[in-house]
């Protein structure tokens, strides 16, 4: 688990936006949601997942709330601001331009 | 507060989001079929480092910065409280050193920058002629033709002099007062104002004027008491009754080195001052101060005035020499913008270089002494890097902590400096009106130092601290110490470095103060306990002279206890003693001049080597003859005799005339003006009958103190309105010594200072070393080895980077000492007692530092020391 070192620097933050870009969630439930949706292929540990998220947050692209959790206690739940979701376009067209341009050369190698 | 409170609110909720996350963990691993006693633990372990996220979540908070500022502060502190004895003394070091910094640079504010209360002082220039071979101001004549040919700036003259004031017709008032004579429109072209009463205007400076001064502040808040009233009341300037119209404000002091304490127009000159009215051609040079106008350089203003005063600068026929043409415009704002004054620059060079080297040597040992817990405090750098701080929180902190050193000495050093200036202001002979409080120029500067000391002093530490290995660091206390910790050629350079500046400054310092001993016990080469100096200050009207001093000679002549009584213009070792310039065959060195009657060489009981005295004839005829010195006679006519050869004379006092002269006699060498330095020697010339000021008579006697009393009694009688000073010469002699004692006494504590700091630095390092070889020791004790032989291989590995040191530092005082053989009497800068008296004070410091540690490790028992190993 630790930290993902196979995961692109910068990409970890991509992959926040995005999750939280489809309904508010608490930290363990996006590290759960990442690693649901990629087939267990990619697993954020908490020590990469929180520095990020409080990033983030300082950034004004996310915000946080307590809420009362599916377990009924009370959770920091992040939720994407306006800035985040117009954050969340720009950098998946990134991620895009970098993934096509590293992909073009895997192949023709 | 607000903050605190948000701190408090950011680390609750940070531990909440831990918590929940970590119970999500938990409740994973149950669902997974773990059992409860290990679920915690595996959750625990699956979610890896949680105070490291924690810190880095931290570290993102803003208020991060003054927080951890808090905690540094509240850390350093505490580390004060638990090792007050090294920190203290480091800091006591810095303080004391930052005090001393401090205070040069509060006489160098006060003295080279200060702006002397002008208005806009960068348009204020003086104008004179170069300084070839000695300084030579403007004729009057001169100055009212340039005065009148340029539009480029305003000009103004002065003339500078000594004056005694007194507050009553009777009373004999003060001498010596610094004064300006200057022409009406001085004051006004300068920006003086006055607190009270009006500046000179210049209505005030017709003939036809009834005669006024104006005051310095610091005169009117010393002699005057203050008094609001003072406006109006009459003064007395050598004797002379003129009316107070003004006290000007503190900070003017006018353009000059000395602060000046009167001004009064020029017109009254010639009646408060013996001598000629000024007109065109009878003229006093005087100073010529500018101002320009807008738009106007000084180099436009010197081309201008040179094309001007070209007519004047004619060279006189028959003259080796010629005359310089053209004038100098430099600044009058600050000494620093003036001409050259190499004395001033070399001075200020020689003060500024040993301070920049204590106040390194004071940085160098507290960055030891940081080192050095750096590397015991390797168990705590661990603990905190294991908790997941980052290297470069740790390096802020050993900034922080050496920089909160250099700041408390800082601020102490400012404090302390209040102290020292005045005793510094003493020994160097600062002006009483000079304002030496440390002002906002000198904070800034001392709080600069102490910020530049303290990161100075703590990055290297902070460098090396950080890069500690963790690991090494916590397994246990004794491989952090033997580990790779050991910061071995940096801290020996600081060793070696610390030995050459102390080295550097004691040998300077024995020097002076050596010199300074030497001084004590002068040999004058005459009996200056025997004889007696008379001076006169004469009334200005109906008064001849060359009759009074006839009169007087024969006066004193009749006193019994009299043996030999002569007339010189000066009187050896008298203040305003007189230098020359002279030059034969080719050479030209200044020399100390004197004119003398016939009977000099007898008063003085001066020696002939070669040739003959002056006889009576000579000098009512003027006859171009000298009489010189022997070292003189050997320098210019070296291997033959002096008898019969010509030379010519330059008067300092007019740097464009020379007189040829033969020299009828040789006299063996003796002290008679300049004391330090080099004694070039002493060049008599007939005394002229013609003269600005009245001679002294030098009086030859057995009892020189009753004789004193006789001779101001028996003068006294023979014209009331003559002031009659006597002086034994010894007095005289110890006066000029004095002022060259004080470098010494400067010198000393400064150098006793850097003793103590460099003799703490090694044994700072010794100790050190002695405690990172405990275990080494231990085993070689075991083995057999006596504590002898530990004791020598400690000291043989502590003192090879102090002789290093002291080599180095030696070399420097070798060379450096050149730059103090001016203020040295009588011994050579290279004086080997002294450099050898200097090198073993050393040695036993630096033996007595490294051989403490050595012998306590070398005493210890062997098993022991293993054990704790």
């Amino acid at each position: 688990m630790s930290k993902p070192s196979d995961l692109v620097q910068g990409t970890l933050d991509l992959l926040i936006l995005k999750i939280l870009a489809l309904e508010p969630l608490h930290g363990w439930a996006v590290a759960q949601r990442i690693r649901q949706m990629s087939g267990d292929v990619l697993l954020v540990g908490q020590s990469a997942l929180y520095p990020a998220l409080h990033k983030l947050e300082r950034h004004g692209w996310v915000k946080a709330t307590w809420k009362i959790s599916e377990t009924n206690r009370r959770a920091k739940y992040y939720a994407l601001t306006r800035t985040g979701r117009k954050a969340v376009a720009t950098e998946a067209a990134n991620w895009e331009r970098l993934s096509a341009a590293i992909s073009t050369i895997v192949r023709a190698v | 507060m607000f903050r605190i409170f948000r701190w408090r609110r950011a680390e609750k909720e940070l531990n909440d989001e831990m918590q929940f996350h970590l119970d999500r963990e938990i409740q994973e691993q149950l669902k997974a079929g773990v059992a409860p006693a290990d679920a915690r633990r595996a959750a625990i372990r699956a979610m890896g480092a949680i105070e490291k996220s924690k810190e880095e979540c931290r570290d993102l908070r803003p208020e991060r910065r003054f927080a951890d500022a808090g905690q540094d502060l509240r850390f350093a502190f505490r580390l004060f409280r638990k090792h007050p004895g090294p920190i203290g003394m480091a800091v006591a070091g810095l303080a004391l050193t930052m005090g001393v910094a401090t205070s040069v640079f509060s006489i160098a504010n006060a003295t080279m920058f200060r702006q002397y209360g002008m208005d806009d002082p960068s348009s204020v220039v003086s104008v004179a002629y170069p300084r070839e071979p000695a300084w030579v101001g403007l004729a009057y004549a001169e100055y009212v033709t340039i005065k009148q040919a340029t539009s480029l700036a305003a000009i103004e003259a002065s003339i500078d002099a000594t004056v005694r004031v007194s507050l009553t017709a009777e009373s004999a008032g003060v001498k010596g007062r610094p004064a300006s004579f200057v022409s009406g429109g001085y004051l006004p072209m300068l920006g003086g104002r006055t607190a009270l009463g009006r500046a000179l205007e210049p209505a005030d400076d017709l003939v036809s004027a009834a005669p006024v001064v104006v005051v310095s502040h610091h005169f009117w808040t010393s002699v005057l008491g203050s008094d609001p009233a003072a406006i109006g009341r009459t003064l007395w300037v050598n004797d002379e009754p003129v009316t107070l119209v003004g006290v000007m404000r503190p900070d003017f002091t006018g353009p000059v080195e000395i602060p000046r304490q009167l001004w009064a127009p020029m017109s009254i000159y010639d009646d408060v001052r013996m001598g000629a009215a000024i007109t065109p051609t009878t003229a006093p040079r005087v100073e010529v101060t500018a101002r320009l106008q807008p738009g106007a350089t000084r180099q436009a203003l010197q081309d201008n005035l040179s094309a001007v005063v070209a007519p004047f600068r004619i060279t006189p026929a028959g003259s080796s020499r010629p005359v310089p043409q053209g004038v100098d415009v430099y600044s009058a704002a600050s000494p620093l913008g003036g001409p050259p004054e190499p004395d001033v620059w070399a001075g200020l060079a020689i003060v500024l270089t040993i301070v920049g080297l204590v106040l390194v040597l004071a940085c160098a040992n507290t960055s030891n002494l940081l080192v050095a817990s750096a590397i015991t405090r390797a168990p705590e750098i661990g603990v905190r890097l294991a908790m997941g701080a980052s290297r470069g929180r740790l390096v802020a902190q050993m900034v922080r902590e050496s920089l909160l050193m250099g700041l408390v000495a800082g601020g102490l050093g400012f404090l302390l400096a209040f102290w020292m200036v005045p005793f510094f202001g003493s020994i160097v002979e600062i002006p009483a009106e000079a304002n030496l409080t440390p002002d906002w120029r000198v904070l800034l500067v001392t709080a600069a130092t102490a910020l530049l000391c303290g990161l100075a002093a703590g990055l290297s530490p902070a460098r090396f601290g950080a890069r500690g290995n963790v690991l090494a660091a916590l397994r246990s206390q004794t491989s952090a110490r033997g580990g790779a910790l050991v910061p071995s050629r940096l801290r020996i350079s600081f060793v070696g470095f610390q030995a050459a500046v102390s080295a550097l400054l004691l040998v300077l310092s024995v020097l002076l103060t050596r010199s300074a001993i030497t001084m004590t016990r002068v040999d004058a080469g005459f009996d200056i306990d025997r004889i007696v100096g008379v001076r006169f200050e004469a009334p200005r009207k109906d008064f001849n002279e060359p009759a009074y001093i006839r009169a007087a000679m024969a006066a004193v002549r009749d006193l019994p206890s009299v043996q030999r009584a002569s007339v010189a213009q000066y009187q050896p070792f008298y203040p305003s003693t007189w230098h020359e310039h002279i030059r034969a065959n080719g050479k030209l060195v200044q020399v100390s001049g004197n004119l003398v009657d016939e009977h000099f060489v007898e008063a003085m009981g001066l020696r002939m080597v070669q040739g003959r005295a002056f006889t009576g004839n000579e000098v009512s005829t003027q006859a171009p003859v000298v009489v010189i010195s022997e070292n003189l006679a050997h320098l210019f006519f070296p291997g033959r005799s002096a008898i019969g050869q010509s030379l010519d004379v330059i008067p300092s006092a007019d740097g464009l005339r020379q007189l040829p002269a033969i020299v009828a006699g040789v006299v063996h060498d003796a002290l008679l003006g300049r004391v330090g330095g080099e004694n070039f020697g002493s060049i008599f010339l007939p005394l002229a009958e013609k003269r600005s000021n009245p001679p002294a008579l030098i009086v030859r006697t057995a009892t020189p103190g009753g004789t004193a009393i006789a001779i101001e009694a028996a003068l006294h009688g023979l014209d009331p309105r003559v002031r009659v000073q006597t002086a034994i010469i010894r007095d005289g002699l110890e006066r000029f010594l004095e002022s060259k004692r004080r470098f010494a006494w400067l010198f000393g504590p400064i150098a006793v200072l850097a003793l103590v700091l460099s003799a703490l630095g090694m044994y700072g390092v010794a100790a050190f070393v002695a405690n990172q070889r405990t275990e080494e020791i231990g085993v070689r004790m075991a083995l057999g080895a006596s504590s002898g032989d530990v004791l020598r291989m400690l000291a043989s590995d502590s003192l090879r980077p102090v002789v290093i040191g002291l080599g180095l530092g030696l070399g420097a005082a070798l060379v450096l000492g050149q730059l103090v053989a001016e203020e040295l009497a009588g011994i050579s800068p290279h004086d080997p007692l002294s450099i050898g008296l200097a090198l073993s004070i050393l040695l036993a410091s630096a033996l007595a530092a490294v051989l403490l540690p050595a012998w306590r490790a070398a005493r210890t028992d062997p098993s022991g020391l293993l054990r704790q190993g």
